[in-house]
């Protein structure tokens, strides 16, 4: 199943402290000094707070690790295949999980670890492809962007990326949505407003649509929210999808690039997008390389992930200075994916293959690896300790 | 890119006789309800351009999904053509994923016929002829690096250029893509990108690619708009149907000129192997009765070096008139695990490709063919490389129908190189000793003898300036316990940097292999790189025998036994140069996991 495999340095050397002082025929002083430094060495172990880590793998299941203790304590069985994408509800009661082929959609009830549903729209000889999902805060439809390909007698036939708004207990299509600007896109990045009542489309330019008729309402183009910030490029989501968990209702953090206009030196920053207000805060934290962001819980601090070949590096962004604070190489490993935990202590090192790296957010020193029995296949979702368990559709 | 897809037929057997049932001679059409209405956003027809398929076994085998029109064009193979190797890949797919049912005698005819009449022409097939040889080689498509790219991300690039299609058929072959694999159009495959031109990729949706291009500071357009570029699905299949089109002159001339080669009779058979040296001897062709193009060889050859006599029998089929297809058989040591690629020149006199076999088709002989009627012909030398200022060197001479007197006058090695004596003589090799003045020029000499000229066939130097490892880039695969594993084997070259010596100059010279120490070297390519304690060994032969396969409890993250090392050949010199500083030369090896899937044609030998 699942080891955690911790160092444990600290209790080594309280046990040689230990033994030393036993050896020096003062027993129950070193019984004493044994106890403390256990005690001690429990005190200055570094966890993650006391959320709940859901991780999808091979073959057919989602993790669910106890943060406090490492260790899993239970599984999710998909229904609908390998899982390939989780999709975590703005209330974190719901994953809506995409499995491998692209076809099956699965909704996982988190509290109760059950699956409320699965739905695909395929049928005959005609794959539907759910690209991406995004439900309504109430769950009761969801849009996708879905494409079809059409098995023929001696061909097969591609359709068009389609984005539409499927009827969750229906279990049909509504309504096909017009593309904004009347032009197809291969992704799209959307996000309900928490009352449901607009639509997002992330990009370098935010399209917004009221969700009666998904007409678009408004636009704004990042780049023109100040002179002179030249071509702002937005990056919304890692590895596994976009995660919002750490920001708060109508905010998005994400990491920008933008480039200057007289030496073309394109550098990334962190962005704050206040999606209410149509405001954008942002500065630059250096040459843009290989990094991503993610928001720490305190919304105070975010922390960077600079992934070349053979070079990694933790950064540490002091939210409120709006400014790098410190950056430091580590060992790192190929193709790795970063989140904080529910307390911010510890940073989750994961992505390709079955471990989850831990590492001391403060000082960026390795601590324990949590090994899973199988690899991992989809983002990873840190979920503060909540009240309530099951959701209602 | 490194041309590849090798053979893993123990695992899988998905060979065209496994999957072929015999009992059903017609091709079952799909259910019912999987005949659906014909798509609406391509062009249905077949071009006006489509070769008509005339081959009753074809229309039969391939009729009930593919319609033929009033010219005799069947829609989809009218228009394309393709080497032997990618239409016996198209019939093992139509078998396995569309649930064709043909016996294997119909496959076989199915693939011969439309290697004869939807083929590619000599010049177009002389280029990627590597491909079917099974070469592990470097190579990229120049004509677009974008499009290599894009291909050769899962398959050989070799396997794209064997084909020639209409614009449409190319646009079909990317539907099939697409249909059958999911991400391929994300991150994983590459066909479509969501950014804005020239922006190197933007964003991929809520996935990896998007957020690391944005990141690495494209200025991708992060809503997904792909309508305002062109995606490099669509550039692949422009650069495809502009430079591999169906129609082509060199093909309207081959498919008019093509005929049944006339292969009947002896050959002198010259090849090389790597790690063994030299091989000559001789081959004899005859027609193969009951087989359309076939042919039954025999042969017998030495490997110069060790003197070892192999015998070797096949069965061949010739493609499109020039493409032998053959395999080892009829041997009670060998039951067929050789296999033979070669390119039967168009004047009938020589034919050249390889022979290969084991587990990923990883051993092989580079073999030429030349005919052999009443004249001497020359094959070669067991030597490669003849030293200044020496003599009495001994050099074999192989052949056939060599006379049975020979003067030292009848051999001519070219200026500076005098053949002092003759010490034997034989239908098929004379042994001579050979002078090398000291003022020789350094450089090749063709070998002439009795009207018979190999050119080249030895070369003059003065000293061994460097040594090199061939090749220069090895695989290997890990294997043993379920998989097969591939080994590697290595060569040591001498170089001599020639007349101006100056290395990596026009006039260096190729000695020949030459006698080295071997051993492994860490390649550090990750911090705490360990790779030379798991990979595998090094023999002193040169050859590089991997790990076993699966997890290693022993590796941080139970991880196989793979990764990459130098190989580094060491070269004390001998004689007047013993005290020399040794020559150093390095390879490196990539060691990687067993394939787990086999793509490979190999019904075409049979």
């Amino acid at each position: 199943m699942m080891r955690s495999t911790a160092p444990a340095r600290s209790l080594a050397l309280a046990l040689a402290i230990g033994c030393g002082a036993l050896v020096a025929g003062a027993g129950l002083a070193a019984t004493n000094l044994l106890a403390q430094s256990k005690s001690a060495a429990a005190e200055n172990r570094i966890t993650g707070g006391n959320g709940t880590l859901y991780i999808g793998g091979y073959p057919n299941l989602v993790w669910i690790i106890d943060e406090a203790t490492e260790k899993v304590i239970g599984t999710i069985h998909t229904k609908g295949g390998i899982p390939r994408r989780l999709n975590l509800t703005r209330d974190k009661k719901l994953f809506y999980i995409i499995d491998a082929t692209q076809e099956v959609v699965e909704v996982v009830d988190i509290g109760t670890r059950t699956t409320l549903d699965t739905f695909k729209l395929s049928e005959g000889n005609k794959r539907v492809r759910i690209n991406s999902i995004e439900p309504d805060p109430t769950n009761r439809y969801a849009i996708l962007l879905t494409r079809t390909a059409t098995k023929l007698t001696d061909r097969v036939d591609i359709g068009p990326a389609t984005l539409q708004q499927y009827d969750l207990k229906e279990h049909k299509v509504l309504r096909t949505i017009d593309w904004p600007d009347g032009q197809e896109r291969d992704n799209a990045n959307l996000m309900f407003s928490p009352d449901g009542k607009l639509l997002y489309f992330l990009g370098n330019e935010i399209l917004i649509f009221e969700t009666g008729n998904f007409k678009q309402v408004d636009k704004w183009e990042l780049s023109n929210i100040e002179e002179g910030l030249g071509q702002v490029s937005a990056t919304f989501g890692g590895f596994g999808g976009l995660d919002t968990v750490n920001d708060e209702p109508g905010f998005l953090t994400t990491a920008l690039t933008v480039e200057d206009p007289v030496q073309h030196r394109r550098m990334i920053g962190m962005g704050r997008i206040d999606l209410n207000k149509k405001d954008l805060d942002f500065y630059t934290l250096g040459p843009a390389g290989g990094v991503t962001i993610v928001l720490a819980p305190d919304r105070q601090h975010a922390y960077g992930l600079e992934s070349a070949i053979g070079r990694y590096e933790f950064w540490t962004i002091d939210v409120a200075q709006r400014k790098l604070t410190s950056r430091a190489e580590f060992a790192g490993r190929p193709r790795m994916a970063m989140k904080t935990s529910s307390n911010g202590k510890v940073l989750y090192i994961y992505q390709a293959g079955h471990t989850i790296d831990l590492y001391d957010a403060a000082t960026y020193k390795y601590l324990r690896t949590i090994e899973l029995d199988g690899d991992v296949t989809t983002g990873f979702f840190v979920v503060p300790r909540q009240t309530g368990t099951s959701a209602t559709r | 890119m490194i041309a590849r897809g090798r053979v893993l037929a123990v695992v899988f057997s998905l060979s065209v006789p496994a999957l072929i049932v015999a009992r059903a001679q017609a091709p079952v059409p799909p259910p019912a309800s999987a005949q659906p209405q014909r798509p609406q956003t391509q062009n249905q027809g077949v071009s006006d351009d489509g070769i008509p398929v005339t081959d009753p076994i074809v229309v039969r085998a391939c009729g009930s999904c593919h319609t033929r029109d009033d010219k005799q064009r069947m829609t989809r193979i009218s228009d394309r053509r393709a080497t032997p190797e990618n239409w016996e890949l198209t019939i093992r797919r139509m078998i396995s994923l569309n649930h064709v049912q043909l016996t294997p005698e119909v496959a076989r005819a199915v693939i011969k016929s439309l290697s004869d009449s939807h083929g590619l022409a000599p010049e177009e097939a002389r280029g990627i002829q590597f491909e079917a040889e099974r070469r592990l080689i470097d190579f990229t498509y120049e004509g677009d690096k974008d499009t290599n790219t894009l291909c050769s991300r899962c398959h050989s690039i070799g396997r794209v250029l064997s084909e020639r299609r209409t614009k449409d058929e190319w646009t079909r072959l990317l539907a099939m893509h697409r249909y059958y694999y999911p991400g391929i159009d994300g991150a994983s495959g590459g066909f479509r990108r969501g950014g804005p031109p020239g922006t190197g990729g933007g964003a991929a949706g809520r996935g990896r690619a998007g957020d690391q291009a944005a990141a690495r500071g494209g200025t991708g357009d992060q809503s997904g708009r792909g309508g305002e570029q062109e995606q490099p699905m669509d550039k692949a299949r422009d650069v495809l149907s502009r430079a591999f089109p169906l129609t082509s002159k060199e093909w309207t001339a081959w498919s008019a000129a093509m005929r049944t080669p006339k292969l009947a009779g002896r050959w002198a058979l010259a090849g090389y192997q790597i790690g063994r040296g030299p091989v000559f001897g001789q081959l004899t062709i005859a027609d193969r009765q009951g087989v359309a193009d076939g042919f039954t060889t025999e042969s017998k050859m030495t490997y110069s070096r060790t003197g070892e006599t192999v015998s070797h029998k096949s069965r061949a089929i010739v493609y499109t008139g020039f493409q032998w297809r053959g395999r080892s058989a009829d041997a009670p040591d060998d039951p067929g695990t050789w296999r033979e690629v070669e390119f039967i020149e168009r004047n009938g006199q020589q034919i050249t490709g390889r022979w290969f076999t084991g587990a990923y088709d990883e051993t092989g002989i580079d073999i030429t063919l030349r005919r052999v009627a009443t004249d001497p012909v020359v094959s070669g030398t067991d030597v490669s490389a003849l030293k200044t200022s020496t003599s009495n060197q001994r050099v074999r001479i192989y052949g056939a129908n060599f006379p049975a007197s020979v003067q030292p006058a009848d051999v001519d090695f070219g200026q500076g190189v005098r053949v002092s004596r003759i010490v034997s003589t034989a239908p098929d090799m004379v042994t001579v000793d050979v002078d090398v003045a000291a003022t020789a020029r350094p450089g090749p000499r063709d070998l002439s003898f009795g009207g018979s000229t190999i050119s080249p066939s030895v070369v003059v130097y003065t000293k061994i300036d460097n040594i090199k490892v061939v090749p220069v880039a090895g695989l290997a695969r890990v294997g043993g316990v379920t998989f097969p594993n591939r080994p590697e084997q290595f060569e040591a070259r001498g170089v001599s940097y020639g007349a101006d010596g100056k290395p990596n100059t026009a006039d260096d010279l190729d000695l020949g292999p030459v006698t080295v120490r071997w051993n492994l070297e860490e390649y550090t390519a990750t911090f705490r790189d360990d790779d030379i304690q798991f990979v595998g060994e090094i023999a002193q032969s040169g050859l590089f025998t991997p790990n076993v396969e699966g997890p290693n409890p022993k590796r941080s993250g139970n991880r196989n036994n793979i990764g990459d090392v130098w190989v580094v050949a060491t070269y004390n010199s001998t004689g007047a140069d013993a005290s020399a500083k040794p020559l150093k030369a390095r390879a490196h090896l990539l060691v990687t996991v067993p394939l787990y899937m086999d793509w490979d044609s190999r019904e075409v030998g049979k």
